[in-house]
């Protein structure tokens, strides 16, 4: 018999158009121009790191406290051993307390630490050529950070099937999927307090009240939103979304302010006031939208694909806020 | 930076760059090290995982040092060539420094050591678990068969014919051996590019390593004849003397080697010329697939318990890492990535099955090609050709998405390119992807 011949090669031809003097000269510079660098995801929280002024502070005022506390037990003991003791216990118990309540600010800034780069990782792979590869990595990583949370068993067993064939997309997508319920209670619900925020202040008389309520309002918000996807928001996570909470309490006072002294000489229609104070609570009620939208974003693993806020929200806050401001 | 009193000894993380000849290790090491030593700088600074690093520094405390000055020389020379192939092992040492809170017990202070050596004696850990008969066996298998059995059939026609129970004539025995190191030195070069060249040695033989003073060849007849059993030779005969030859090689050559710089390994580059055995066609696709399967498995990884890890390093992280990326237009360079998964499709599935974090990526350590936009809207390179030095314009194949299961792939005339011109220490070396590899090799 004979034997069969070997299949012919497939041949991948280059194609060479020039060489020699014809051709431009290449160089690093050219390159490096050239190389744009792949985006590195924006930070969901700001990178900061503690000014040396904010050291010398801090650690001043804790020796301070030392200071005060030692001399309260040497006090205490002078007066009755039984008051020096009960100083020193209070102070212990008060340290522990302390001590317990950093431990937990820095378990849970160390959780959203992990939520942001895992969304940094998910962002780098979708970078055209990324690597497809350490899927499997990331599933552990998300859920080892969901565990111990009835609530998540759906998206465990979700992951628990993931392997190394799986994309980052694939797992991406069927993250989403997991979120779906959790996406739709929080949109809902930064929906509501949107418009209600909004309402409340293009309703209120009072510029202190209206200083309060956006306080209270987008402070529950972010809390609401947080507790829906069980997540515990870290210190530094909590204080960026307080700076924009701030931030919406310093419009509310800069356009009050202005509509008080504009009313006085300007604004001398009704209709016109009521108008503006609409306009005021718009502004707010959009400024909620972003507070609860920054917080959802905080508390996935996987960042947004499609808006997590309905885009329309923005025209229904200021249908619902302009129906109510001015039922004519 | 001071170190917190609290703080423990600086911790020092191993990287064994594994390649075989020619696939790039001694520039990969050199890029490295000048990325580490511009971390703040280019891509590398926006590696979120890297963020605490705020400088390196290279060391020249390490012994034997790694040739980092001779690297920068070639590359920074006018006009740029490739850093030289390595002629014995070295050992590159990176110390890196770390922003930690002041409060932090973390070590400030962190030590990367990458060890480049020869990749020829890469292949010499194939003997590690080979006895003499089973060594013989191994290399006529691969002798019996085209391209080494076309390359030199007058010398393995003449080791097959000689009686291993027959006195040995020592002269004719060293004659055998230099011709054995001239046909391995033939099979490594185009057109052939082969890898399985054993014993390493014999190619490049280091400080310490003389060839001629233990010898010995494979001797074929032990195959012919079929036995399987360990055959007994007589007192100074051919297999006898080779025999002991070959057991003095494996147990003071190549399992030193092994145990001195790969068993105590914390991470693991895999490096592949994929797209230079492309250009050899199917018979080195093979041979180099066979050599890496073969130079992986003494290797130890995963994590298993702590109690364990006390006692035996293990690698945790390993890179697959094809390289000359930058040798393809854009959107074939994604396909190196699936065609190198595809390529070595066993290798990676037995390291998947292992705790490791393993990534596959398609790397340029160092870019020396430029992507051409012409009016009509194609694409081409541009470089310089490494052999003639001239500026080069060509268009790269379009690689298919995986590689056929019989490896019956060939690229023609793909140009071998030099490194570009104004390349500077002072700034990170333009590359591709050796931002990610460190991020994936150095994260905490």
């Amino acid at each position: 018999m004979n034997k069969a011949p070997p299949p012919p090669e497939q041949i991948l031809r280059t194609i060479i158009h020039a060489m020699g003097d014809q051709v431009p000269p290449i160089d690093a510079e050219q390159i490096h121009q050239d190389q744009t660098i792949e985006a590195e995801p924006e930070p969901l929280l700001p990178t900061k790191h503690p000014h040396w002024f904010t050291r010398l502070v801090t650690t001043a005022l804790l020796i301070w406290l030392m200071v005060i506390w030692s001399q309260a037990i040497v006090w205490g003991w002078a007066l009755s051993p039984l008051v020096g003791g009960l100083l020193l216990a209070c102070g212990l118990a008060l340290l522990g307390g302390f001590l317990l309540l950093g431990w937990q600010a820095r378990r849970a800034k160390h959780k959203l630490d992990a939520i942001a780069d895992i969304q940094a990782q998910f962002n780098q792979a979708k970078v055209p050529h990324a690597p497809q590869t350490g899927v499997l990595n990331l599933s552990r990583r998300i859920a080892a950070l969901m565990q111990k949370k009835p609530q998540q068993a759906q998206l465990l067993q979700m992951l628990s099937t993931v392997d190394e064939s799986w994309t980052y997309s694939e797992l991406a997508h069927e993250l989403e999927h997991s979120y779906g319920a959790q996406d739709r209670a929080a949109a809902k619900l930064i929906q509501r307090e949107a418009i209600r925020t909004g309402i409340f202040i293009a309703a209120s008389p009072y510029p202190l009240l209206d200083f309060l309520l956006v306080a209270w309002r987008n402070v529950a918000l972010v809390e609401r939103v947080a507790l829906i996807y069980q997540i515990k928001l870290s210190t530094p996570a909590r204080w960026h979304l307080y700076q924009m909470i701030l931030r919406n309490i310093a419009f509310t006072t800069v356009t009050e302010t202005v509509l008080d002294s504009v009313s006085q000489s300007w604004l001398s229609n009704v209709l016109l006031q009521v108008g503006v104070r609409a306009g005021q609570g718009v502004g707010v009620a959009l400024y909620s939208v972003r507070i609860g939208h920054q917080a959802m974003r905080l508390c996935r693993v996987v960042p947004e694909s499609k808006p997590l806020v309905d885009r329309n929200i923005g025209k229904m806050v200021i249908e619902a806020v302009r129906s109510k401001t001015n039922p004519a | 930076m001071v170190n917190s009193p609290f703080t423990l000894k600086t911790p020092v993380t191993r990287i064994g760059i594994t390649g075989l000849s020619q696939a790039g290790k001694s520039t990969l090491i050199t890029a490295l090290i000048n990325h580490l030593e511009n971390i703040r700088r280019g891509s590398l600074a926006k590696q979120a995982t890297l963020k605490g690093l705020t400088h390196g520094h290279w060391l020249r405390d390490a012994t034997p040092i790694f040739d980092y000055d001779a690297g920068l020389h070639a590359l920074t020379n006018s006009p740029p060539t490739w850093p030289r192939s390595t002629t014995d092992w070295s050992i590159a040492r990176i110390e890196l420094t770390i922003d930690r809170p002041w409060y932090s017990t973390k070590p400030r202070r962190r030590i990367i050591e990458l060890l480049d050596y020869p990749g020829e004696w890469l292949l010499d850990l194939c003997l590690l678990e080979w006895d003499y008969p089973a060594f013989c066996a191994a290399v006529w298998s691969w002798c019996s068969q085209t391209p080494r059995a076309e390359i030199a059939a007058d010398l393995i026609q003449q080791l097959a014919a000689i009686d291993p129970n027959a006195p040995v004539d020592r002269a004719y025995l060293l004659e055998l051996q230099q011709r054995w190191a001239e046909f391995l030195a033939d099979s490594r070069l185009p057109p052939h590019q082969l890898s399985r060249n054993l014993p390493g040695r014999f190619l490049l033989n280091g400080t310490n390593f003389s060839p001629e003073r233990h010898p010995f060849i494979p001797l074929f007849a032990l195959n012919l004849s079929g036995g399987t059993a360990t055959p007994k030779f007589p007192a100074n005969s051919w297999g006898a003397v080779c025999t002991q030859n070959y057991l003095s090689y494996r147990d003071h050559e190549a399992k030193p080697f092994f145990s001195r710089h790969f068993q105590s390994l914390d991470a693991q580059v895999i490096l592949i010329d994929l797209l230079g055995a492309m250009t050899a066609g199917q018979s080195a696709l093979k041979d180099m697939r066979a050599a890496l399967e073969c130079t992986l498995q003494p290797f130890t990884y995963g994590t298993d318990h702590w109690l364990g890890r006390l006692f035996r390093r293990k690698i945790r992280r390993v890179a697959v890492c094809a390289t000359k990326m930058d040798h393809l237009l854009p959107d074939d360079q994604k396909r190196l990535q699936s065609l190198a998964e595809s390529y070595l499709y066993e290798t990676v599935q037995h390291l998947a099955a292992k705790s490791i974090e393993l990534n596959v990526m398609a790397i340029a350590a160092v870019q020396a090609a430029r992507v051409q936009e012409e009016p009509d809207g194609t694409h081409s390179l541009i470089g310089r050709d490494k052999r003639t030095g001239q500026g080069v314009q060509f268009t790269p194949p379009a690689l298919p998405q995986t590689m056929p299961h019989n490896l019956n792939l060939k690229i023609d005339d793909l140009p071998q390119l030099a490194p570009p011109a104004g390349l500077d220490r002072t700034r990170p070396f333009p590359g591709r992807r050796i931002d990610q590899l460190l991020a994936f090799l150095l994260a905490d």
